[in-house]
């Protein structure tokens, strides 16, 4: 399992930080079972990036929670992102709440991207200002 | 004695027959009240990636032309999903799961027993389901289908033997296609006082060459409470082609 993570991230800073949070963390087996609402081939999952920026909002809600992001691009153009997380019960059972993330924090999020290209993805976890890393699945 | 009623006494007398030898009716031997969660995880023991779940056991031996018919629509479903456009399926647009899927567990279920009612509460999709303890079958006169059908249980000695009839066809599990005569055999017995094993037998000779059979394994967790779930909002958008995409723009409410 290991040595497959490594050659899908390749080594990349972002995934040195995924892989030591993903250390730091039981593994719930039964939780990837629980995130089964939709197929995830829509993202692609052999590559891990990490992005910060400010939350625009978070949307508590089933069957998906959301997180909408917002950083500056190369230009200093602001980026609205959007990422998609597992259920609130899946994030419930990871230690997540629903004042976890509030508009206009600053957060560090990794995530996979969709494939097509869109900026977001499906939400790993989210660095929240305490310093906590929050999983989703 | 008529014909008839010779067929009566022997029927009755093998129905005794049966019950000597497995007493039914005979309280469990364990306690099957509880949450339960699948045990082991079907989809991968890598939790680092997320697949699509697969039928379990060997997969249906249906009959021509349906095999050939669900073995295409299977490779559609991989090829998309392959191309990072996954098909719209029953569980994207937040559809009751129905029978068997819900015993499949895909978030928690708790079992709940009461005088002569089973109850499975499904987390996914705040489900329930509802077996009638030493009840008759209704026929299809007097039962419409649905989606958990019509499921009559019996304790078996230490088994709970539910046969369940009438569940919708437009019910699939994994898109298997079934009649309105479809028969789910379950055999539910605790294995240990933390482990619940369920027997299932899907039985429908109009598409099945042979019955259906698989096992789902169910593990107690006794600290977690089962909570709501109701699909409130989703970013997923549904393709003329059928395909799922996520929107991205900036609308959070």
């Amino acid at each position: 399992m290991i040595r497959r993570i490594i050659n899908q991230a390749k080594y990349s800073k972002p995934f040195r930080n995924f892989f030591s949070i993903l250390l730091s963390f039981p593994l719930v087996m039964w939780s990837s079972l629980a995130l089964a609402h939709h197929s995830f081939a829509m993202f692609d999952q052999s590559k891990i990036v990490t992005i910060k920026g400010s939350v625009a909002a978070f949307e508590w809600s089933n069957p998906h929670v959301y997180l909408h992001l917002e950083n500056k691009d190369e230009k200093a153009q602001a980026k609205r992102y959007v990422f998609e997380g597992g259920s609130v019960n899946m994030l419930s059972r990871n230690g997540w709440k629903s004042t976890s993330v509030k508009a206009g924090d600053t957060v560090t999020v990794i995530y996979h991207p969709l494939r097509n290209g869109d900026p977001g993805g499906a939400l790993r976890s989210v660095q929240v200002p305490d310093g906590r890393v929050l999983k989703t699945w | 004695m008529c014909l008839l009623g010779r067929l009566k006494v022997a029927a009755i007398s093998f129905g005794i027959a049966i019950c000597m030898h497995v007493p039914a009716g005979a309280a469990p031997s364990f306690d099957m009240n509880g949450v339960w969660e699948r045990f082991p995880n079907p989809v991968s023991s890598d939790a680092s990636v997320f697949g699509d779940l697969e039928p379990p056991g060997t997969g249906p031996q249906l009959r021509e032309p349906y095999a050939s018919e669900w073995k295409a629509l299977r490779a559609r479903r991989a090829a998309a999903a392959q191309a990072g456009k996954p098909l719209v399926d029953d569980s994207t647009k937040c559809r009751p799961e129905g029978m068997p899927m819900v015993m499949g567990a895909i978030f928690p279920i708790e079992i709940l027993l009461t005088p002569g009612r089973v109850t499975v509460l499904g987390e996914f999709l705040t489900q329930t389901r509802r077996i009638f303890l030493d009840a008759q079958m209704l026929t299809s006169e007097d039962y419409a289908p649905s989606y958990y059908g019509f499921s009559v249980g019996r304790w078996m000695g230490d088994t709970l033997v539910v046969i369940t009839k009438h569940v919708r066809e437009d019910v699939q599990f994994f898109e298997i296609p079934h009649s309105k005569a479809m028969t789910i055999t379950e055999r539910i017995r605790m294995v240990s006082p933390d482990n619940i094993e369920n027997q299932v037998e899907i039985d429908d000779p109009t598409y099945l060459r042979q019955p259906y059979r698989f096992t789902f394994g169910y593990k107690r967790n006794s600290t977690y409470r089962i909570m709501e779930y109701f699909c409130d909002k989703s970013s997923d958008v549904i393709e003329e082609d059928g395909t799922v995409s996520m929107k991205v723009k900036p609308d959070p409410r």
